[in-house]
């Protein structure tokens, strides 16, 4: 995947400024800063939802849209809200699933990944967060999908909810897959990244692996350190 | 073929596409059923106004096309959910080319809006057979019943189809489905009502037009005068409303490849 000078600007606003990076293959990369610094902007970018001022966000050289299969290349978690909550979680993946040519037994297939089977025939506006989080995995899932784009995936989850996505990220990762996770919980992501993109405000403040970009120091004193030097 | 399967189970797995079917068969057998007996307690107001007038007997039975205003709302819901409940980004994940989700979109909203119309029309002429029942009454011609059936299939793809490119362009299915119901179900009826030589291009007075049913009542207040005279034909109300579906459909396409979704 790769962000080639995209720029991003919403009348008087610039949410990315410019952002130019390559995420590395069969590695998790963690795409950080604090909310409105341009993350799921960029990767709304990448992801076709959104079109680009300028520049350009390829995954295998080409847009989201150009790919031929999509779901069977790429899974995305954007937000928690992407499902009818007034249906179950199986029949969302259900609907989801046949517009990919995806058979419908898959569905239960990664409800059981999250573990979400026994709530499989609840309606979603029953579900807590952190199984909308989980349902939202699964759908990201649905298509066997070698690159994972997840933004936020951590947000509103309890402590054993976070230590279970960091081993199921853990597992897909050691699965050889390529995992791009935004977040802007800094601690939370030293844990769970090998290398890290840093945005601040639309621009690119940091780029390489934990270690290069952390130091001898947590992510966190990195990025005030990163940011203060910006600003 | 994935995504019309993808976009059938959208609709068919809501309850609201179950709601709509029965709020359109409730105001097609309402408005079937009441048409008599408001006609004969208007014979002393309005000439012309007797059920012995086989014509008038014919207008009673187009009542049953009354539910064409949940068409619209159908197709509202069923672009404008995408947006509301954020199920957009699923849709548009799964198929990024967004102009193939649309006609998809636009061709199970039409499927849709024909089937809701040809239950609520079938169980329209129920109604009104049953209102008729209460009175001494002309029968009403034969072509009546197939010429209703047109304008049920045609009124109902094509309301659908505007209710998709609405959807498209506002987004908030509240704000659209109360616009659409203000818009047709007031504002239309009343330029046909008053202003028959323009209101006879809006949908309302094409849809009358389809009906092929001529009705003429005067009062002697004029404001009550109701005639049809002046509407076009079958032939040319269903080309002009299918030139309406095309550009709602054109707008709609538009709209939805240019808006990012947020």
């Amino acid at each position: 995947m790769e962000f080639k000078g995209l720029t991003k600007a919403y009348k008087d606003v610039v949410a990315v400024n410019n952002l130019t990076a390559d995420i590395e293959a069969g590695r998790i990369t963690g795409f950080l800063g604090p909310n409105g610094a341009g993350k799921s902007t960029a990767l709304r970018c990448l992801l076709s939802l959104a079109a680009p001022t300028s520049g350009s966000a390829l995954i295998r050289g080409a847009s989201y849209a150009e790919l031929k299969n999509p779901m069977k290349e790429v899974g995305a978690v954007i937000e928690t809200g992407g499902f009818n909550p007034s249906i179950s979680g199986v029949k969302n993946l259900r609907i989801i699933a046949a517009s990919a040519g995806i058979a419908d037994q898959r569905a239960i297939e990664v409800l059981d990944l999250v573990d979400l089977t026994d709530a499989r025939n609840k309606k979603v506006k029953e579900y807590s967060l952190g199984m909308k989080q989980r349902l939202s995995l699964a759908s990201a899932l649905l298509g066997t999908p070698e690159i994972l784009i997840l933004d936020e995936p951590a947000n509103g989850l309890d402590p054993i909810g976070i230590a279970w996505l960091r081993q199921f990220l853990k597992l897909l990762a050691a699965d050889g897959h390529t995992i791009l996770i935004s977040s802007h919980q800094l601690a939370e992501m030293q844990n769970t990244v090998d290398d890290v993109l840093i945005l601040h405000k639309g621009r690119l403040v940091a780029n390489g692996t934990i270690a290069e970009v952390a130091g001898n120091g947590s992510l966190e004193e990195a990025f005030i350190r990163l940011v203060e030097r910006s600003a | 073929m994935n995504l019309l399967k993808s976009e059938y189970r959208k609709l068919v797995y809501t309850r609201s596409f179950y709601l709509y079917i029965a709020a359109a068969i409730f105001l097609s057998v309402l408005s079937s059923v009441a048409s008599p007996f408001s006609i004969n307690a208007l014979k002393s107001q309005l000439s012309g106004a007797s059920l012995l007038n086989s014509q008038l007997v014919d207008s009673i039975y187009s009542k049953a096309t009354s539910g064409y205003l949940i068409a619209i709302l159908l197709g509202i819901a069923l672009m404008g959910n995408e947006f509301q409940n954020g199920q957009a980004i699923s849709t548009f994940l799964a198929t990024p080319k967004r102009i193939k989700v649309l006609y998809a979109k636009l061709v199970i909203a039409a499927g849709a809006g024909v089937f809701l119309m040809l239950i609520s029309t079938s169980l329209g002429f129920v109604g009104a057979y049953l209102g008729l029942k209460h009175f001494t009454h002309a029968k009403p011609d034969s072509s009546v019943f197939l010429n209703v059936t047109i304008a049920a299939i045609v009124s109902g793809a094509v309301l659908a189809i505007i209710g998709v490119a609405i959807g498209a362009l506002i987004r908030n299915v509240r704000v659209a489905s109360t616009g659409s119901i203000i818009w047709l179900g007031v504002v239309e009826k009343l330029i046909v009502l008053l202003w028959a030589t323009g209101g006879k291009y809006l949908p309302s007075g094409l849809i009358v037009g389809m009906l092929n049913v001529n009705v003429t009542l005067k009062s002697a207040r004029k404001i009550l005068d109701i005639s049809t005279a002046n509407y076009f034909g079958p032939g040319i109300s269903i080309i002009l409303l299918l030139l309406y579906a095309a550009i709602f459909a054109a707008v709609g396409s538009w709209i939805s490849l240019r808006r990012d979704i947020n």
